[in-house]
């Protein structure tokens, strides 16, 4: 990294809570964090801390109750639709822990689907899947179905399409939660891997995987529904 | 053709379930099926009855007709006179290889500016009929639909009597003629017993001589416009067929609700792909244009299938409906199915618009669905629960609609029939709702019988409700339908049952057939009344002279009765003037049936004017009668003064009423024989053959209703096997755990079965009371606007198999349509079903 | 699916009915209307006794008869021109012996003979020629021919006697024209002219192609006339032609040429020239001239000469102009239509009209009508 980092994404009290009357269960109730460009940052938490909530909040999937999220110098948390959805699409790629591809589509299509949603032509979609079907190793199968991969190469295909469209940020939920250690590695070098071009995306994963943290640049932590702004230190988090 | 990706998506999803796709252009094809058949038979029978009408009638401007027909001199004197464009016409119906036709007869020479589609002077068919013989032409389809060539000789049957004709030539098709014989006036008054007598002079008249002909008539004749007269007689068919429309509505409403469910299986289904669409970056809009579009080709198909449907079922229909408007029009027959474009169009836009509507709400949904990586399946049903009570409050406020529209006095047919459909789309809007209190009610009831698998079918049928919901509404929807129309017919069965009873009062009935409805009636021999009423063993007789008459707004049928003792009770007003009976015989009052009062508007007390021998006569309405006998309506005079005015002594009809105590067939016997005496087709028969006779058309005309019905029950039950079919779908990880558990597949198959049979159970219970009320719609409103009938209402206790029925055939549909979803989910392996996500 | 789409498109627009084209019912030409009848018919084969007034009756038993009245009148006050024509057709579709005898003969609109009745006025200066037709069937008193009183009727169409006088009078009202006129003979004294051979005139070689036929070639005519909206008060000349026959034209003939011609030094000339398919004149051809005093001179298709010299503009080419010369008389003369459109435009078609007679010099030497037919 060179020069000041600039900041991509700069959160500040998130809050969301779940459920209605006696029942009402605050997930998060003051997330206060940034993530800069080309940074990755990983975000730990006990299962069901809310760590899922909060990325589906940043991707605009789901709306926090108070708070601000600004990135682009939009305040995520205002938009509405279609913009949070437009934003989305064009800015923020999402890679899940079961995958969650197309099962109709082939590898190819899911991996071009979002390039076409952006409206670019043809040729460049092909010469851009198989720039990334490359990458990931996967040249060869741009033809088969997702219940012919195995899972490792099906979190691939997944990292591809998130990264297809260049966004700015990506966001991964437990990305090697339901792969074995050396899948695990391969689809984890390949998302860290990215951001050694420039215009790296910044990468915020939620995570339980020492690996996961190991990668990344700064680790962040969600305990009761709070995050605090810290630099934190690596050897710290990892003891926990 | 660049790759759609997204729509490839979701379409590939819905290929690996065509069954719903099928299922869903079936039900648009079976809504607009019906519809357009309806339609398409209703158009074609009413063109060509206008058709018919109009070509009989010609390019005349002006018509001249008289009280009982005219003398044949006035066409003479009307040419003496100069008004020149006169055509004289006599006319009956004919008998001719058991179908009707109408027996026109023409002056060839004075035909050219009237009917057009007569061939011209110089052919030989017009020599062929002037040449003295029996000829007559008759249209090209005709004869060769009957396989009659020119040349051949013909039997046709004349007012009973058999008579031979030569078919001198074929008119030309395109032209016209269909359903007629064309003859020269001579040999038509010779074939009809016409002699010196004319139906009517057809005119072409300006101004100038318009005002000439009016007093070079007679006081008997008179001078009205073809155009109008045409135009009501028409319309007389206009309530039986909107009847049937509406019928046909309810198909489509049906079809609708199977597209609907079939939408919104496919949606629920794709909820995940639908919910990683949005994540990726698919918008709201994207993906409701996507679910529209292919709701819409699915219509489309449909719907062009309906089309084709539709037509073929039209040809059968239109058979059923004409014979029907013979039956009760004495008109010509209905010709060939007609495929205007126009009807077409429509039936097409109806069904992509069904389509349109009942996709638009599970379109929403998709685009409503939230983009969360789990799908979380309780979501649907739980926002289904909520909303039910706001349906079921929409509902209350469509039926309160429904009795305030029906309740408002002087409506027309139209607002019974929003009325109607107000009543059931709301009904079936609260049904969801109704249908989960009942589960709630009957659970313990269930539980009591079945054990836990009761409470669990109970439970399924909550649980399940956004898939069953519209299923179970369609079927309730079906079944209320069969019993509102069931009981209708069954209380118009016992209405006219009752009427029968009443109004033959006699043991026998003597007539002589009639050569066409429209004039009058052959008369029975002069003499052969006292013959009959001298035997002994007779003890009364009433006559009676039935003939056609013009009133001020045009003709209608007039009864002149000389009454027996008994005749008096044969009849029920329903309004009714002191005196009433010595008015009659005076020759002061006339007495109408009800569907007469009902068109003309009129009530006891007031005016009618008929045209008598001598003019216009007034009588005063003396009473109302139910009468079902037709329901253009009739009026009755007493005959010795109908005799005076008319000048007509003749008898056509008698009633005999037996002494008691009498050996009925031997008397028969006597009468029969004294007939036999008679050169004249006597027809002597009992009230016992009349009421089967009647009540014999009766099933006919409602055998229309019956088709209808049946196809409306198939529809749903289309309905119910689809959304059964997304159930079983929906609940494979359920069945699954199950089967894992223990249950062997007969068990799991029960269960199934259990729960569609609670379905049907409930469809069928919640659509007796809406059936009830549908049927007092019908007998009390509906019926009433649109013939003026009163028909008696019958309390449920006294149909109660219509009810058992209904109750019996939903739970049956339900079963039925149940049967291959059960069996599916039974064979359906347990591991593949644990195995996903 | 997509391609299924038209052809059940197609498919469907085919199957509603198409609208078959109405034949259009044309004229019939006269030949035709008149026909010839078979042998069942009586037959003009020898020649008869004329005895009037009854032969001015109808004559049962031939296929056609007709009482043809023709003239020119002038207009009393403006001296305008017109010619006015009567024609009354008396068929009988049937033979009479081929007549089944009626089973049930009740009906009064039974007829053996039905009538066909063409009416037409020319109005020279006004340049217009009207014409209507009527048909009747004889029953009911619509149309037929009584002697006691003598009339002959088709509708309102009258020819009737006064007094001993027939024609007497003549009646039509029609559409647009009208006229009503009275008639009686120039001479008194001077019978009927029997043309032919006695009355007897032969139309072709076979037997029975012939027709009775006599004239009252020279009666005055006064009355009223309505044309054009207008009333005028009339006198000129006319001409009655009666003939009656089963086989008024040969076979093999295609129609004729007729004239009838007032000549102003009281003379009368009738002709009819014959034509073949060809358009060439038959040998049949005939007709008489009469002198002031009643003189009769037959003529045979050797003593005439005719020529057309001007055709209609329009299709069918109606000569309109002749020549006509009879070298044994002397007689040169140019007969010229007074209006080129005087076609009988009603369901027979034929050129019937008023025309000029002209000598070498180019005077009016006389008037008359003359009737084409076969042209069609």
């Amino acid at each position: 990294m060179s020069g000041t980092p600039k900041i991509l994404l700069q959160a500040r009290g998130v809050a969301r809570a779940f459920g209605e009357g006696a029942r009402r269960r605050a997930v998060l109730e003051q997330a206060d964090f940034h993530i800069c460009r080309g940074e990755h940052v990983a975000l730990l938490g006990r299962s069901g801390s809310g760590k899922s909530t909060l990325l589906n909040i940043i991707a605009g999937i789901d709306r926090a109750e108070s708070g601000v999220i600004t990135m682009n110098d939009t305040d995520l948390a205002r938009l509405r639709e279609p913009a949070r959805t437009l934003f989305r699409r064009e800015h923020i790629g999402f890679v899940y822990q079961f995958f969650n591809l197309l099962p109709t589509l082939s590898v190819f299509d899911n991996i071009a689907l979002p390039l076409q949603l952006l409206r670019m032509p043809e040729k460049e979609i092909a010469r851009r899947v198989a720039e990334l079907l490359n990458a990931a190793g996967l040249d060869a199968r741009g033809g088969d179905y997702p219940d012919q991969l195995s899972g490792g190469e099906q979190q691939r295909v997944a990292i591809a399409r998130a990264l297809a469209h260049r966004p700015a940020l990506v966001l991964a939920d437990e990305p090697t939660g339901n792969l074995d250690a050396a899948a695990g590695r391969r689809a984890l070098k390949l998302l860290v891997g990215a951001r050694d071009t420039k215009d790296a995306p910044g990468l915020l994963t939620a995570t339980h995987s020492r690996e996961v943290a190991r990668a990344a640049d700064r680790v962040i932590v969600l305990d009761g529904g709070r995050i605090s702004d810290g630099g934190g230190d690596k050897q710290e988090q990892l003891a926990w | 053709m660049v790759k759609d990706r997204l729509a490839l998506a979701l379409a590939r999803r819905l290929a690996r379930h065509r069954w719903q796709a099928a299922l869903s252009a079936l039900g648009v094809a079976l809504g607009v099926g019906v519809v357009v058949a309806v339609d398409l038979a209703n158009h074609s029978a009413r063109q060509s009855f206008e058709v018919s009408l109009r070509q009989i009638a010609g390019n005349a401007t002006h018509r001249v007709i008289g009280a009982r027909g005219l003398d044949e001199r006035l066409y003479a004197q009307l040419q003496r006179n100069g008004i020149r464009r006169a055509a004289p016409v006599v006319e009956g119906g004919v008998r001719l290889r058991g179908e009707f036709f109408q027996l026109l007869g023409i002056e060839p020479l004075a035909e050219s500016a009237f009917r057009g589609w007569a061939p011209p002077l110089n052919s030989s068919a017009i020599v062929g009929l002037l040449g003295g013989e029996d000829a007559v032409l008759m249209s090209a389809r005709d004869a060769q639909r009957l396989g009659i060539s020119a040349g051949e000789d013909a039997r046709i049957k004349v007012a009973g009597a058999e008579k031979i004709v030569r078919i001198a030539g074929v008119i030309k098709s395109g032209a016209g003629g269909d359903g007629l014989l064309l003859a020269d006036i001579a040999a038509a008054q010779r074939l009809l017993n016409r002699f010196g007598e004319l139906d009517r002079i057809d005119l072409i008249l300006n101004a100038s001589e318009v005002a000439r002909i009016k007093e070079l008539l007679p006081a008997d004749a008179r001078l009205v416009v073809p155009q109008a007269r045409n135009r009501a007689r028409a319309a007389l068919g206009k309530p039986f067929q909107t009847n049937l429309a509406a019928m046909s509505l309810l198909a489509l409403l049906v079809g609708g609700f199977i597209i609907h469910n079939a939408a919104r299986f496919s949606v629920l289904q794709r909820r995940e792909l639908l919910g990683c669409l949005r994540m990726l970056g698919a918008t709201h809009a994207q993906l409701f244009a996507r679910v529209m579009f292919e709701a819409l080709a699915l219509g489309l198909v449909g719907a062009l299938a309906g089309l084709l449907a539709g037509a073929w079922l039209a040809r059968m229909l239109l058979h059923l409906v004409a014979r029907t408007i013979r039956d009760l029009y004495f008109a010509a027959p209905a010709g060939e199915l007609q495929l205007p474009p126009e009807l077409l169009a429509k039936g097409l836009a109806l069904g992509l618009a069904l389509t349109l509507l009942a996709a638009l709400l599970p379109a929403l949904e998709a685009a409503r669905a939230p983009p969360q990586a789990v799908a979380r399946r309780s979501l649907p049903e739980l926002r289904a629960r909520r909303e039910l009570p706001k349906w079921a409050l929409a509902g209350g406020v469509a039926m309160l609609a429904a009795a305030a529209l029906a309740a408002v006095p002087g409506g027309g047919v139209l607002s019974g029939y929003i009325a109607l459909f107000f009543l059931l789309v709301g009904f079936c809007l609260a049904a969801p709702l109704l249908a989960l209190l009942l589960a709630r009610v009957c659970a313990p009831l269930f539980g009591a019988l079945f054990g836990f698998r009761g409470r669990f079918a109970l439970r399924g049928v909550g649980a399940g409700l956004s898939r069953t919901g519209p299923a179970l509404a369609a079927l309730t929807l079906a079944v209320a339908a069969t019993i509102g129309i069931g009981v209708m017919v069954e209380s118009f069965r016992a209405s006219v049952s009752g009427w029968l009873t009443q109004a033959l009062p006699g043991d026998l009935y003597i007539s002589i057939p009639a050569n066409s409805s429209r004039r009058a009636a052959t008369a029975l021999p002069p003499g052969f009344a006292g013959d009959v009423r001298a035997l002994p063993g007779v003890a009364a007789i009433s006559s009676g002279r039935s003939v056609e008459v013009e009133t001020a707004a045009g003709p209608a049928a007039l009864h002149a009765i000389s009454f027996a003792p008994k005749s008096y009770a044969s009849f029920h007003f329903t309004e009714k003037l002191p005196d009433l009976w010595r008015g009659v015989e005076r020759g002061e009052m006339t007495i109408i049936s009800e569907p007469y009062a009902f068109h003309r508007g009129l009530r006891a007390g007031d005016e009618v004017s008929l045209l008598a021998a001598g003019g216009a006569r007034a009588f005063t309405v003396g009473g109302i009668f139910r009468d079902y006998g037709s329901e253009r309506g009739a009026l009755i005079v007493a005959r010795d003064p109908y005799a005076r005015w008319w000048g007509d002594d003749a008898v056509s009809t008698l009633g005999v009423y037996f002494s008691d105590g009498n050996d009925a067939e031997n008397l028969t016997a006597q009468i029969k024989s004294v007939a036999a005496a008679y050169d004249a087709r006597i027809r002597v028969t009992s009230n016992r053959e009349i009421r089967g006779y009647t009540l014999r058309v009766f099933e006919r005309t409602f055998a229309i209703t019956r088709v209808l019905r049946w196809l409306v029950v198939a529809a749903a039950v289309l309905g119910i096997f689809s959304a059964l079919l997304a159930l079983q779908f929906e609940r494979a990880r359920e069945n699954a755990v199950l089967r894992a558990c223990g249950c062997t597949r007969g068990e799991v198959f029960a269960l199934g079965a259990l729960q569609t049979g609670v379905v049907g159970l409930f469809a069928g219970l919640l659509a007796l009371p809406l059936g009830w009320l549908c049927a007092q719609l019908l007998i009390r409103v509906i019926n009433p606007r649109s013939f003026g009938w009163t028909l008696a209402s019958l309390p449920p206790v006294s149909t109660p198999s219509v009810y058992l029925e209904a109750l019996a055939l939903a739970l049956f549909a339900a079963l039925l349509a149940g049967l291959y979803p059960g069996w599916r989910t039974a064979r359906a392996s347990p591991a593949a079903a644990l195995r996903e996500e | 699916m997509r391609k299924l789409f038209p052809v059940i498109f197609a498919a469907l627009l085919a199957a509603c009915s198409a609208e078959e084209p109405q034949e259009s019912a044309g004229g019939i030409p006269l030949q035709q209307a008149l026909g010839a009848g078979g042998a069942e018919y009586r037959q003009v084969i020898s020649p008869r006794d004329f005895v009037f007034p009854r032969d001015h009756a109808a004559h049962d038993g031939f296929r056609t008869e007709w009482w043809h009245l023709i003239g020119t009148l002038q207009a009393e006050n403006s001296g305008e021109n017109f010619g006015f024509q009567l024609s009354l057709f008396r068929i009988a579709p049937s033979p009479p012996q081929k007549e089944t005898p009626p089973k049930n003969p009740r009906s009064n609109w039974r007829a053996t003979h039905i009538w066909m009745a063409h009416a037409a006025l020319t109005d020279a200066r006004g340049r217009r020629h009207y014409a209507d037709e009527r048909f009747a069937r004889e029953a009911l008193g619509l149309a037929g021919a009584t002697s006691q009183p003598l009339s002959v009727r088709v509708g309102d169409w009258e020819i009737s006697a006064r007094g001993e006088n027939f024609p007497g009078r003549a009646r039509v009202v029609a559409e647009d024209f009208s006229f009503d006129l009275s008639f009686a003979p120039q001479n008194k004294n001077r019978a009927p002219t029997l043309q032919g051979d006695a009355g007897l005139s032969k139309k072709g070689a076979a037997p029975g192609e012939a027709s009775y036929y006599y004239s009252l070639m020279r009666l005055s005519a006064s009355g009223e006339l309505q044309a054009g909206g207008k009333t005028f008060r009339a006198s000129g000349l006319a001409w009655l032609d009666r003939e009656w026959s089963s086989k008024p034209l040969a076979a093999g003939l295609s129609g004729w040429d007729w004239f009838a011609l007032h000549l102003n030094d009281g003379a009368d000339l009738m002709f009819y020239q014959l034509r073949d398919g060809d358009g060439n004149p038959d040998s049949h051809s005939a007709g008489v001239i009469a002198n002031a005093d009643g003189a009769e001179t037959r003529l045979t298709s050797r003593d005439v000469v005719l020529r057309p010299l001007r055709f209609s503009k329009t299709g069918e080419r109606y000569p309109l102009t002749w020549e006509m010369q009879i070298p044994s008389l002397q007689k040169n003369w140019t007969i010229h239509a007074v209006l080129d459109d005087q076609k009988m435009d009603v369901s027979v078609r034929y050129w019937e009209g008023m025309v000029e007679v002209k000598n070498a010099s180019g005077k009016v030497v006389g008037r008359g009508y003359m009737e084409m037919t076969g042209y069609e």
